[in-house]
């Protein structure tokens, strides 16, 4: 339903263009000339609505006759009331006019031009409809419009389906605060001068303690990738997907590269819990006893959608329960009850010799913007040349980009940066680079805001892999028309009993998910960096 | 790259809102009453523009009441010099409040903003500059034998109106009210 709608938005936008280019094509005949009377009374006399008629004469004057002209054949005279100008149309005369058909040069009429604007007044009111649905649609569905978190970017003009990195998430209460560390994925670095963006683009407010740059050396052919565990891993051979099977088939091409063409599925309709698995196989692995599985991935639009409507549970006693958390009223278990019920990313391999599978352990990490690179070292010793891996995950939570084993060389420490400069709107800030110094002190972003983060590289002209450090946490502002969602019920069930709890949940959220993974795929800039695959 | 796009349609906006039609032009309402020549833009094989008044159109030349600079006059082009026109007839609705307007309308969109943004000052810009090219109709449009029904003086220049030393015709920059629009 929600998704002929949002079909029905598109179709109207087009309507619209169609409009404007038949609207360019139009052209108007409105204006008729007569060297005689015998050729004006031809010409009008079929006319319902007699017009107005011009009399250019031939000294060079104009009269302006009214509807009730009348030519008198007899007499040789035109009769009527009107106007005369002179060649300088200056007024002469006015009243009725007797004008000889003799001094007449060329009469003209002319028909009313009606109707002109209708075309483009009716792509107006389209667009204008468009545009309050989707204002409407995200006034009572932010989840969809706006996003969460500080947004990190490299190039700070880029929007946030671009976005490198998305801090501390999770962190939304103060007691909650954590420290998030993001894989920034950059290309090899020229010059010591690194900047990072950093917005708030979201009806939330962020208090950042802290942004650091982690940097660690790199060779020509050398990454370092990090863990769930915020652990820096030192690799140098690559092998890249053989082949990936999921329910919907093969998705090799998929997961081969990491090159945001992703693979994901949609939520199951009776079950927001439902698992489904991946198979992966890589081919030609030389050396197998230090290997670790890399992977780029997010999450889809669920743990926004289950987020938000945490909040609408609590209506008018968020600040009760909000308190309650930073009291210690509740224990972390039960505010992350639901996300333990969603589960992580988790690793298999296949053990030929027990004729298993081997639990490698998984990945976690929430948010549905910016992409995450990670490593999961390998634990068991495996042997022949072909790995089979299996990857057991939540159906419709996880968007996977990227999927390869590498060899690690060794775990390092990458060097720790502070910022030395921070821009605000293009200016210096020294307050906001204090607080960022000071472990004690917040950086209070609001929405709208936009900080430029500038940080020293140790060496010039020395290639580094980068991490961003963020530590901090966010208020969500509550939206009014939330207040009326409010079902304690409901927020009793998420917490004490996730897995009923996301059964139900199910068909809304199936309502929701058609709808906004639609928008956010077909909003996409680049056709080439974004794919929409279900199953 | 999305702001420099959203800037040079601002931009594209700005100049183009400007290139308004002369007062002179009436409204199509008033096209029946007008007393005046539509407003031609000539581009010469050779040298500047003529803007202006169209007064005739004769077999070998085109006569223009000239808009620019502080004396009016009459200019005359013969037909084999020019290279193009632009006649504009009646006054175009503007629509450029629109592009204002409906960009304002997107905040609500949150980040579909980035996206509804770019739409609505594409569209919008659109219509503006489709309404901007109304009523006009260009070299290849029309012939010099259809221009001038367009003209001041459709039939030509009347024998006694000197124009070649002292024109007599004075520029007018309003139109006169025409009967049954006082």
């Amino acid at each position: 339903m929600r998704s002929k709608f949002i079909k029905v938005i598109f179709s109207a936008i087009a309507v619209v263009i169609v409009i404007l280019v038949v609207q360019a094509c139009m052209n108007y005949q409105f204006r008729s000339n007569y060297t005689d009377a015998n050729k004006l009374l031809h010409g009008t006399h079929n006319l319902e609505t007699k017009p107005f008629l011009k009399a250019h004469l031939k000294n060079g004057d104009i009269c302006i006759l009214m509807d009730s002209w009348k030519v008198d054949t007899v007499k040789n005279l035109v009769n009527g009331k009107g106007t005369r100008y002179d060649f300088n149309r200056n007024l002469k005369y006015e009243g009725s006019l007797s004008i000889g058909l003799d001094s007449v040069a060329i009469f003209e009429t002319n028909t009313k031009l009606v109707h002109t604007e209708d075309l483009r007044i009716l792509a107006l009111g389209l667009l204008a409809g468009v545009d309050i649905v989707i204002g409407i649609i995200c006034l009572t569905t932010p989840k969809a419009c706006f996003g969460s978190c500080p947004t990190f970017y490299m190039n700070e003009y880029d929007n946030f389906h671009y976005a490198d990195a998305e801090g501390f998430s999770n962190a939304i209460s103060p007691s909650l605060e954590y420290a998030d560390i993001d894989a920034l994925n950059n290309k090899p670095l020229t010059g010591n001068i690194f900047s990072i963006t950093m917005r708030n683009e979201a009806l939330e407010t962020h208090c950042v303690n802290d942004v650091k740059l982690l940097a660690y050396p790199r060779k020509e052919n050398e990454r370092v990738y990090h863990t769930r565990q915020d652990e820096f891993y030192l690799c140098d051979k690559i092998y890249p997907l053989s082949a990936a099977s999921a329910n919907e088939g093969d998705i090799t091409t998929l997961l081969q590269k990491d090159d945001r063409l992703e693979r994901f599925s949609l939520a199951d309709e009776n079950n927001l819990g439902s698992k489904e698995e991946i198979f992966l196989t890589y081919d030609n692995v030389k050396k197998t006893d230090d290997l670790g599985l890399i992977v780029s991935f997010r999450q889809t639009l669920m743990t926004t959608y289950l987020f938000y409507s945490t909040m609408g549970y609590m209506g008018d006693e968020v600040g009760d329960i909000f308190a309650g958390i930073e009291t210690k009223k509740f224990k972390n278990e039960t505010i992350w009850s639901l996300n333990k019920e969603l589960g992580d990313i988790d690793v298999y391999t296949w053990n030929e010799a027990m004729n298993a599978w081997d639990f490698q352990g998984g990945w976690y990490e929430t948010g549905p913007i910016a992409v995450n690179h990670q490593i999961l070292p390998l634990k068991t010793s495996l042997s022949g040349k072909t790995i089979t891996v299996k990857l057991v995950m939540n159906k419709g939570l996880w968007r996977l980009d990227y999927l390869a084993l590498t060899n690690i060389k060794e775990k390092v420490k990458p060097v720790e940066i502070s910022p030395d400069l921070i821009l605000n709107k293009g200016r210096i800030d020294g307050n906001a680079l204090s607080a960022i110094k000071d472990p004690e002190k917040y950086l209070i972003s609001m929405p709208g805001s936009s900080y430029k983060f500038n940080f020293t590289l140790p060496e010039p002209d020395r290639d580094y892999e980068l991490f961003l450090y963020s530590k901090g946490y966010y208020l969500e502002w509550m939206r009014a028309h939330w207040l009326k969602d409010k079902d304690l019920l409901s927020l009793k069930l998420m917490i004490d009993n996730p897995k009923k709890y996301l059964q139900r949940e199910a068909s809304s959220y199936k309502k929701y998910e058609t709808e906004m993974e639609e928008i956010f795929w077909n909003s996409k800039i680049d056709t080439q960096l974004f794919s929409y695959n279900e199953n | 790259m999305k702001t420099n796009l959203i800037s040079a349609l601002v931009l594209l906006v700005i100049f183009l809102s400007a290139c308004t039609a002369p007062r002179y032009v009436p409204k199509t309402q008033d096209l029946d009453v007008n007393v005046y020549g539509s407003y031609i833009m000539i581009k010469p094989l050779q040298g500047t523009k003529v803007n202006g008044e169209l007064l005739a159109v004769d077999t070998n030349r085109l006569t223009v009441l000239m808009d620019s600079g502080k004396q009016k006059k009459v200019s005359f082009i013969p037909l084999k010099e020019v290279k193009g026109f632009t006649l504009q007839y009646a006054r175009p609705k503007s629509y450029w409040w629109s592009v204002g307007t409906f960009t304002a309308l997107c905040i609500s969109h949150g980040v579909w903003a980035a996206v509804t943004i770019p739409v609505n000052l594409i569209i919008t810009a659109g219509i503006a500059l489709g309404a901007n090219n109304d009523f006009k109709y260009h070299k290849d449009d029309i012939t010099y034998d259809q221009l001038k029904i367009f003209a001041r003086f459709p039939q030509g220049i009347p024998a006694d109106v000197v124009l070649n030393t002292k024109p007599q015709i004075k520029p007018r920059f309003m139109p006169h009210k025409g009967p049954g629009k006082k």
